[in-house]
């Protein structure tokens, strides 16, 4: 007989008829004599009954209208042109070129912010890279920089407190504490990130992808204490190297080994996106 | 086939008739998962325009050997989600879901034996799916509304047939559990089946 845990991963694909003969078989016979997979498949098909009941409303004519007046009747009027499908690829070539010198702005403003409001100068090569990119510590993680402290981390930085109350997105995944924030200037970036130093080593790469999507890669090495929790993760093939994969709301945590580096790569981003990305670092890290 | 493929071409090319194809053979499912996604007819139609208008700028860099429903699905569920994370109030001011689904269902005006009817319990179960975190609210929308397969929503959102599957176990519970908690009755529910 199938495992408890085995049948309720296919009681969806059981309730929608989306399994083969044999499996669905062995469900039915499961839940014969199962009273707790049978109550879950039940809550399975009363939801799906609820969603049923939900009548969708006929999208208006009026839509079209407003779609073609802004791509083909505008055209017309120089001021109001649309480009065509080729020429928005120039456009985007631009914008992609605007953003990466509105990204370098900012950062050079915030290296300028940070010297003049007089934050200790940085020691180690991790902490330097926190910096540059913009990420510190901040209000919101204070208490959590206390207990670090506690714990006997002695390189925990502080710096300049972020409101959070305009955070996005906020996901701690075992050590690190991550914030999205809305960012005028660059759609969204990662404003805050704590990574108690001492679990960094050397290298800490920051990738901006698109609006609301970024990325962090560093390593450290293979022997130091595990960083991202005891919570059960999802084993994923990359490239043949196996990776821990973890899922803490809309952010995603993935770690390999290579030698004697663990490398870990954390962040917001669509699954297949976040993969490539670890697919090409895994790629960089044998070339 | 050659006919699909020239009238991708055409697409590629901004031509308005092959666009407004596109618009008639696809606007009503993208208006169903807008709607599903954002929960409210205004929010569905200002998405479905938004949609195609980043359609016919994306068409061209559209992979001509892929399934063109597939890529309009994507970028249709990626924009709600997008949308729908924008227009978030900060976690700090946000009420919980229970108390946004109580305050929302639990108006004084209506008598309580009144409360569960079918208008209303659409309405909660609509807000209830936008409660609903997006990857699980997606594939709620694209399975439970529009009636994709599996492997059809596996293919959409980049993922494993059984991800969409164990994501489905997850959302179809939560929901139920969200939907109870606004203050559907239990039995009502089960008498639904």
């Amino acid at each position: 007989m199938m495992l408890h845990f085995k049948i309720r991963r296919l009681l969806s694909a059981y309730a929608d008829g989306e399994l083969e003969k044999s499996a669905e078989e062995n469900i039915r016979q499961h839940i014969r004599q199962c009273d707790s997979c049978l109550i879950i498949l039940d809550e399975i098909k009363h939801s799906k009954k609820a969603i049923s009941m939900i009548s969708i409303p006929t999208a208006p004519k009026s839509i079209w209208k407003m779609v073609e007046n802004e791509l083909f009747e505008a055209k017309r009027n120089p001021k109001q042109q649309h480009a065509s499908p080729f020429a928005n690829l120039l456009d985007h070539r631009l914008k992609l070129i605007l953003s990466a010198a509105s990204i370098a702005l900012l950062l050079i403003l915030f290296k300028v912010w940070q010297f003049e409001d007089n934050v200790p100068e940085m020691t180690s090569t991790v902490e330097k890279h926190i910096s540059t990119a913009g990420f510190n510590y901040g209000k919101y993680f204070d208490d959590i920089a206390a207990q670090r402290r506690a714990d006997g981390f002695e390189k925990v930085y502080h710096g300049k407190p972020v409101d959070f109350k305009t955070a996005d997105s906020i996901a701690s995944i075992g050590d690190f504490h991550m914030c999205i924030i809305p960012s005028a200037l660059t759609g969204y970036v990662l404003e805050e990130i704590s990574v108690l130093t001492d679990l960094c080593h050397q290298s800490l790469e920051i990738r901006y992808i698109k609006d609301g999507n970024v990325i962090i890669v560093f390593q450290q090495p293979a022997t130091h204490p595990y960083s991202l929790g005891s919570r059960k993760k999802e084993v994923v093939n990359i490239r043949s190297v196996y990776c821990e994969k973890m899922v803490v709301g809309d952010f995603i945590a993935l770690t390999w080994e290579l030698g004697n580096t663990r490398f870990v790569a954390i962040g917001r981003l669509e699954t297949a996106d976040f993969e490539a990305i670890v697919s090409a670092s895994i790629m960089q890290a044998h070339s | 086939m050659e006919n699909e493929e020239r009238w991708v071409e055409q697409l590629k090319l901004g031509d308005r008739q092959a666009f407004q194809k596109l618009y008639e053979k696809y606007h009503a499912k993208v208006y169903t998962t807008a709607f599903g996604m954002l929960g409210n007819e205004a929010d569905a139609q200002d998405a479905v325009q938004e949609i195609f208008m980043k359609i016919y700028h994306k068409v061209a860099t559209f992979d001509s050997r892929s399934n063109i429903g597939t890529w309009l699905y994507r970028i249709a569920v990626n924009f709600c989600i997008d949308l729908k994370r924008r227009s978030t109030v900060s976690r700090s001011k946000a009420l919980s879901v229970e108390e946004t689904l109580l305050n929302n269902l639990h108006d004084n005006s209506v008598e309580p034996e009144k409360r569960v009817i079918s208008s209303e319990v659409q309405q909660l179960v609509r807000k209830a799916i936008t409660h609903l975190s997006p990857k699980l609210r997606s594939v709620i929308v694209l399975r439970d509304l529009q009636g994709m397969t599996h492997m059809e929503i596996a293919e959409i959102l980049g993922c494993s047939k059984g991800t969409v599957s164990s994501r489905l176990n997850r959302g179809r519970r939560k929901l139920r559990a969200l939907i109870i908690l606004a203050g559907l009755d239990e039995t009502y529910l089960s008498e639904l089946t």
